[in-house]
């Protein structure tokens, strides 16, 4: 579904060149939920932007669907766009239009005929479950609804892809949970492939198949959930798991298996 | 003092004035927004970082505006004057003072315009992008109706602004209200007109700003603040 190639990005800012990614490499599979995970400044927005584009990569290649993006033409890339939903941390939505209006954004965008929106916006209610708000503003909902209706909007052209920057990051604990639900039950009954891209561990266990995990701009973990989490190798993973206070679940019952798991990740590097 | 009620002929050409300024003000201000509004437009989509970077004719674009804004009103009418003549076939009256209005509203809207459409939050435009959409679309779609409130207010004060321009244009042969005070009022030191026309002008105004302020809280959709 996703496959990126030695992909660099620098910016060029006046007080000289920022590397935001480095030599970064991998695969994403069809129906996979992906996690990025990365502290802070790290380059985790820069990564899922260059995955469609809105950022130009300095080197290397991504491919979606088998596609290298850097080979299309604007209208092209447009297409390729429509096929991929992008949700973000503070929503974006339109704050003139209503929930159904901004739901027909894309829909619009693309082309798609009227009465076809109109359906195609009420299903796309129904799923998120936000029919009785089709018509209000954004400015009247609460944070969980404006990304429920986000969600939406990113799922309204069918995509097969769908990229979420800090998707929930924005949310109280207990919103972040539907959220996560919404986005499980999205990945499992329509076979949408999910780049999620976090600092917020705990979401990135819940939900992802497969995780890497960037540091400075570099890819210096990958594997799956559960390896990662559990034997984490490299320092960087290390001190997000500490920071975050979670601790592998394999060795949270007793103080001295914590201890000794700390050891054994300490043994690989 | 002759009754101003009694004075038949002189609330006659008051009349007709207010429609002579009506005309200028609403002429000039279709016209100033007719190339001011894309003028705007391409001021904030040709900076650097938006959609359609173009710095030179960004760079061009800004100092022509700047220029503009800088010439004093009372100054520009007399510069245009060849010009407008040459357009128009008249460089003074009514319709000799819609020309030089107009251009001096341009970069007035031009500018109104680009600070309503760089307060859209780069985000959404952003969503836009990643739906795929064209930079025509994003001009049509998102810039203009989310700033749709702001821009309502700031076209509102460009009309208010060509109401006062216009009552200069009067004062050197341009018709209007302007013209009255001048030659009625001031002239043949009858007060009274002076007044009459001042407080159709405030009027004039009023008017202008409650239905622009009415038009924009509308177009606001219940938000706290009609940005
Ligand atoms: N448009 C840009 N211009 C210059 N530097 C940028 C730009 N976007 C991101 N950066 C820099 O790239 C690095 C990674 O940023 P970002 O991808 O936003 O990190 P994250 O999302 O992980 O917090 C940071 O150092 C940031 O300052
Ligand atoms: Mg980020």
């Amino acid at each position: 579904m996703v496959e990126v190639k030695n992909l660099g990005k620098e910016f060029v800012t006046p007080n000289g060149k920022i590397t935001a990614l480095q030599n970064i490499s991998f695969a994403v599979a069809k129906g996979e939920v992906f996690g990025i995970m990365g502290a802070s400044g790290a380059g985790k927005s820069t990564l899922v932007r260059c995955l469609n584009y809105l950022e130009r990569p300095t080197t290397g290649q991504v491919r979606i669907a088998g596609q290298n993006l850097a080979e299309l033409s604007p209208r092209q890339l447009a297409l390729v766009r429509q096929q991929i939903g992008m949700i973000f941390q503070h929503f974006n939505l339109l704050k003139l239009r209503t929930v159904a209006q901004n739901i027909a954004f894309p829909l619009e965008i693309a082309g798609v005929p009227k009465e076809e929106t109109q359906q195609r916006v009420d299903e796309l209610l129904d799923i998120v479950g936000l029919t009785d708000k089709a018509q209000a503003y954004p400015h009247q909902l609460s944070g969980g609804q404006k990304q429920r209706v986000g969600i939406a909007r990113a799922l309204a052209c069918r995509p097969r892809l769908l990229l979420s920057d800090e998707a929930t990051s924005a949310l109280d604990p207990e919103t972040t949970q539907s959220i996560l639900t919404l986005l499980k039950k999205i990945n499992r009954n329509l076979g949408v492939t999910i780049i999620l891209i976090t600092h917020e561990l705990p979401v990135i266990r819940q939900v992802c198949d497969r995780v890497g995990v960037l540091e400075q701009g570099r890819l210096v973990e990958m594997g799956s959930v559960t390896d990662v989490f559990n034997q984490p190798h490299a320092a960087a993973t290390r001190r997000l798991i500490t920071t975050s206070g979670l601790v592998p679940p394999t060795t949270a019952r007793t103080k001295s298996a914590v201890t000794r798991s700390t050891l054994a990740a300490g043994e690989v590097v | 003092m002759s009754s101003l009620l009694a004075d038949k002929a002189l609330q006659k050409l008051i009349f007709t004035a207010t429609g002579q300024t009506l005309y200028m003000v609403g002429l000039s201000l279709a016209i100033a927004l007719a190339v001011g509004v894309p003028l705007g437009v391409l001021l904030v989509v040709t900076a650097p970082g938006h959609i359609l970077p173009r710095l030179k004719l960004n760079a061009v674009l800004s100092s022509i505006v700047n220029t503009g804004r800088s010439i004093p009103f009372v100054i520009l009418l007399f510069l245009l004057m060849p010009v407008t003549k040459l357009l128009v076939g008249v460089s003074i009256g009514t319709r000799g003072a819609i020309f030089p209005l107009a251009v001096a509203a341009i970069p007035f809207v031009a500018r109104v315009v680009e600070s309503s459409l760089q307060e859209v939050d780069p985000g959404v435009i952003e969503a836009a992008q990643s739906m795929g959409a064209s930079p025509m679309q994003i001009i049509a779609k998102v810039l203009l109706p989310e700033s749709w409130p702001a821009l309502l207010l700031g076209f509102t004060l460009t009309a208010i602004n060509l109401v006062g321009y216009s009552a200069m244009a009067g004062a050197i042969g341009g018709g209007g209200l302007g013209d009255i005070a001048i030659r009625y009022g001031y002239q043949r030191f009858r007060n009274d007109v002076l007044l009459e026309t001042v407080v159709i002008l405030i009027i004039l105004v009023q008017i202008t700003q409650s239905l622009g302020n009415c038009l924009a809280l509308k177009a606001s959709k219940g938000q706290r603040r009609p940005d």
